[in-house]
């Protein structure tokens, strides 16, 4: 009755919850563009696409990716062999248990002829699935803990997600130790097996056989037993049990688990540990069951859907179909960290403190955008800096392990919000794919990097002004950047960087168009303005081709002055400094 | 100094998805003569975009792929001039301020990595030379390019700043001419040899970058050449943007002509002159 109504809950929930967040693709929209298109649209066009690749010419690349990116996680295989094997052992041992124990009724005991569970090689195959989990467990935290990776960040639901299988595994465990070690599953079997159960002798005989040698744990009998007894026993073993019961010990991690109940075993028949057990079991499985459509579990879903989607990709996609696929997609990553980890420009959270640099973890920002979460104005800064500091190597979509065009996410919404949001870093080599793709244009229609470079005049524009620069303090003690030893110091203003310097030839009139002249960048280096260099063109024209700092007769490393002056101009654009 | 012979092979972030032609060319070339190559999966930027927002994110990026090719023994290869000198500008830094190099290495060893400054870097065109020898690149042509009148177009960050790169004269750089001498190709002699291509200010100043392309495709048309030969990606990407005025020269990667030479197939090496 318990089973039962448990059962149907967390079926329930099950269901409406895959219903819930199924639907989510085809309401929620991650970019204004999507906003456009209506549900109806998106399902006839997606139901169109699915149809049109199963009966098309995908189908062949779809099976060969349902064998070898879904059933041996083929992508997994080729970028890391520790996160493979860890993953191979959960997925294969859960899935077996799943077919074989879980499913015993439905699937192994019609398919399988002579399936009895307690029998070889079920009884050890049960344990060893078991283990197969157990040790994907292990793998995975250890990953977790231990080995050094920067850019793995461990977020509840992964913790919910281990603890959950840890529970259901542990008490798997426990639960087969303690009917090994039980007195009244002895009792049980005996009634249910044999037609000794009202003849106390023999019972007396066989239970001191299977203490001896099934590891039963009696209240009532303790080893040494005499000879007699033990052969008696062993007749009766023979005769009732076992045509039906190997050996507790092939169940070698449930029977070592078995003595571990003595203190509960040795006093009682052990019934309410059994069921206690039964109960801690069954109810793991319901939650966890019941929790999948809404936590890192949901990928059991997704991910097939995710690698199937990607193998099947053909030129032309409706964007219904892509908006769809890209809410998917969002809910198809674990957060398993593969794309952060091979990132190019990762590393660069341990300078710029932003989460959404990494690729896994902007995936979390984006789900938040795609189901209408208003972010506030910190973290769509925040979104829109993750999303500038990336160099569209596309690696990340080339390690994700469950196919997610990561760097269509990222260029698509990246385009749709530097349409009303200016992000300085956008003002440096970061735009470069941007600019060739000649797409990404501003609510002005104009490229999103002119936008910043107007942001930038904006900011520091008033900084040329003379009468300000006349009226400021030199401002020596400004630490600008250690690294440059202060070569700047040591310029006597020959200007021999300003002639050196190609950018000048273009202009009729420098001084006029481009502001500061190089040598006057270093001049107001040493008097601490960085402001004056920000608002200066010559410094955003500046083509670090090194003519100046070859040249300079004193050694002051000029380019990388103006670099450090580049980076001060955008650090104070970000932090409303330096002005 | 880590002097090994075997190299690891950097692949440029921009030129992967871009200009797939130019990473295929080389590894065409390093397929042909034989090297020792050894994919390095984890190589990340070479952190030069990243100069120009964050001088740590910079660093970082760069001494990482230095650690990376220490821990496998590696001499790291480039065959883009901007990765080339932002490594080996970040190498030349770190090994003069003992507090950045500190302050960086801590940030690596949460990943396992060390950068100890043994770590070699190099351009493509130094091993071509030195390890490859001239003599013996040329005993391997197949297919000379006799008589292709070439612009050579050196590159800033393979030449300057000379005390950090010291590979050629910053101003009158003579490898790339070498190198293509061996294709029985003509170096054109003009000024712009080792000028800037105004990729770095695309985003910053585009119509600054326009003027300096155009120009410089002008001269290259005035001087009768049959395409600008370049060295880098940037300057391919930049000097070679499809554009309005006509006539324009094409450009092309040293790493293409010599992959052609050495008998690929042109289609492999995506080579646009018509010879």
């Amino acid at each position: 009755m318990f089973f039962t109504i448990g059962l149907y809950i967390s079926l329930t929930i099950l269901v409406v919850g895959l219903i819930y967040k199924v639907s989510g693709w085809f309401r929620h929209s991650l970019t204004s563009a999507d906003k456009e298109l209506g549900t109806g649209a998106r399902l006839s066009s997606t139901l169109r696409a699915v149809g049109g690749a199963v009966l098309g010419v995908n189908l062949a690349s779809m099976i060969k990716a349902f064998f070898l990116d879904v059933l041996l996680l083929r992508r997994s295989f080729k970028e890391d062999l520790y996160r493979w094997g860890m993953h191979m052992l959960i997925f294969w041992g859960f899935i077996l248990l799943v077919f074989m124990h879980a499913f015993e009724s439905q699937i192994s005991e019609p398919l399988l002829p002579d399936y009895i569970s307690t029998l070889n090689p079920y009884l050890f195959l049960r344990e060893f699935f078991g283990l197969m989990v157990a040790a994907g467990v292990v793998m995975a935290l250890y990953r977790r803990l231990r080995m050094p990776r920067p850019r793995l960040r461990t977020r509840s639901m992964d913790v919910a997600a281990i603890i959950i299988v840890c529970v259901i595994i542990l008490s798997g465990f426990l639960l087969k130790g303690s009917k090994i070690a039980s007195q009244s599953e002895f009792m049980r079997m005996v009634q249910d097996y044999s037609h000794i159960y009202y003849y106390e002798e023999e019972v007396e005989a066989l239970e001191s056989y299977w203490v001896q040698n099934y590891g039963l744990i009696s209240p009532d009998l303790e080893p040494p037993f005499p000879k007699e007894l033990l052969a008696e026993g062993q007749e009766l073993n023979d005769l009732f049990c076992v045509t039906c019961h190997s050996q507790s010990q092939w169940a070698a991690v449930s029977y070592a688990s078995s003595k571990l109940t003595h203190p509960v075993t040795s006093r009682s028949d052990g019934e309410s540990l059994v069921s206690f057990f039964w109960y801690l079991h069954v109810l793991a499985v319901f939650a966890g069951l019941a929790w999948i459509p809404f936590g890192k579990m949901f990928h059991l879903v997704t991910s097939p859907l995710s690698l199937l989607t990607s193998s099947a990709r053909g030129k032309k996609t409706d964007p219904e179909v892509s908006a769809v696929r890209r809410n998917m997609e969002l809910d198809a990553c674990t957060q398993c960290g593969a794309c952060s980890e091979r990132c190019s420009v990762g590393v660069a959270v341990e300078s710029i403190p932003n989460n959404n640099i990494l690729p896994s973890e902007k995936i979390l920002a984006l789900r938040a955008v795609s189901s209408g979460h208003s972010l506030s104005s910190r973290d769509q800064k925040a979104l829109a800096e993750g999303l500038v500091v990336c160099t569209n190597c596309r690696r990340c979509k080339d390690v994700c392990p469950v196919g997610i065009d990561l760097q269509d996410l990222w260029t698509t919404v990246r385009e749709d919000m530097l349409r009303n949001l200016v992000e300085p870093y956008s003002l440096s080599q970061l735009s470069l794919d941007s600019i060739l793709r000649d797409q990404l244009r501003t609510r002005k229609d104009e490229p999103f990097w002119i936008a910043a470079g107007n942001m930038v005049k904006d900011y520091y524009g008033d900084a040329a002004s003379r009468e300000i620069v006349l009226s400021k303090k030199a401002n020596t003690d400004q630490e600008l950047v250690r690294s440059l030893e202060n070569t700047f110091r040591y310029c006597f203003k020959c200007k021999t960087c300003s002639s050196a310097c190609p950018v000048p030839d273009y202009f009729e009139n420098p001084v006029d168009s481009l502001g500061l002249l190089p040598h006057q960048i270093i001049h107001a280096t040493i008097l601490g303005h960085s402001d004056l260099a920000a608002s200066s063109r010559m410094l955003w024209a500046c083509l670090g081709c090194y003519q100046c700092q070859e040249q300079c007769p004193q050694g002051v490393r000029v380019t990388d002055v103006l670099y450090a002056q580049k980076q001060a101009a955008l650090s104070g654009l970000k932090t409303g400094e330096n002005k | 100094m880590n002097d090994s012979k075997r190299y690891a092979l950097f692949r440029c972030c921009t030129s992967a998805p871009h200009m797939p032609e130019y990473e295929q060319a080389t590894d065409i070339i390093l397929e042909k003569l034989g090297l020792d190559v050894v994919q390095i999966n984890e190589f990340g930027c070479c952190g030069y975009p990243l100069r120009n927002v964050d001088q740590a994110s910079w660093l970082l990026a760069s001494a990482r792929n230095l650690a990376l090719a220490e821990a496998r023994g590696c001499t790291l290869i480039t065959v883009c001039n901007c990765c080339y000198g932002t490594l080996k500008h970040c190498a030349w830094l770190l090994s003069r301020d003992q507090a950045l190099h500190g302050q960086i290495n801590r940030a690596l060893r949460k990943e396992g990595l060390d950068f100890t400054g043994k770590a070699r870097i190099r351009h493509l065109f130094e091993v071509l030379e030195q390890d490859v020898g001239i003599e013996h690149l040329r005993s391997r042509i197949v297919s000379p390019v006799k008589d292709l009148k070439l612009a050579l177009h050196y590159g800033c960050r393979m030449l300057r700043p000379s005390k950090v790169l010291a590979m050629d004269s910053p101003d009158n750089p003579v490898l790339l001419d070498r190198l293509v001498e061996t294709l029985d190709a003509v170096s054109l002699d003009w000024d712009k040899k080792s000028d800037c291509c105004g990729a770095q200010i695309m985003s910053t100043d585009e119509g600054l970058s326009e003027a300096l392309v155009k120009e410089k495709q002008s001269r290259a048309v005035d001087l009768g050449a049959d395409a600008i030969c370049v060295a880098c990606p940037f300057c391919q990407l930049s000097l070679g943007r499809p554009r309005q005025e006509k006539p324009t020269r094409p450009v092309i990667a040293y790493p293409q002509l010599l992959a052609y030479c050495l008998g690929a197939d042109v289609k492999r090496v995506g080579f646009t002159v018509n010879l």
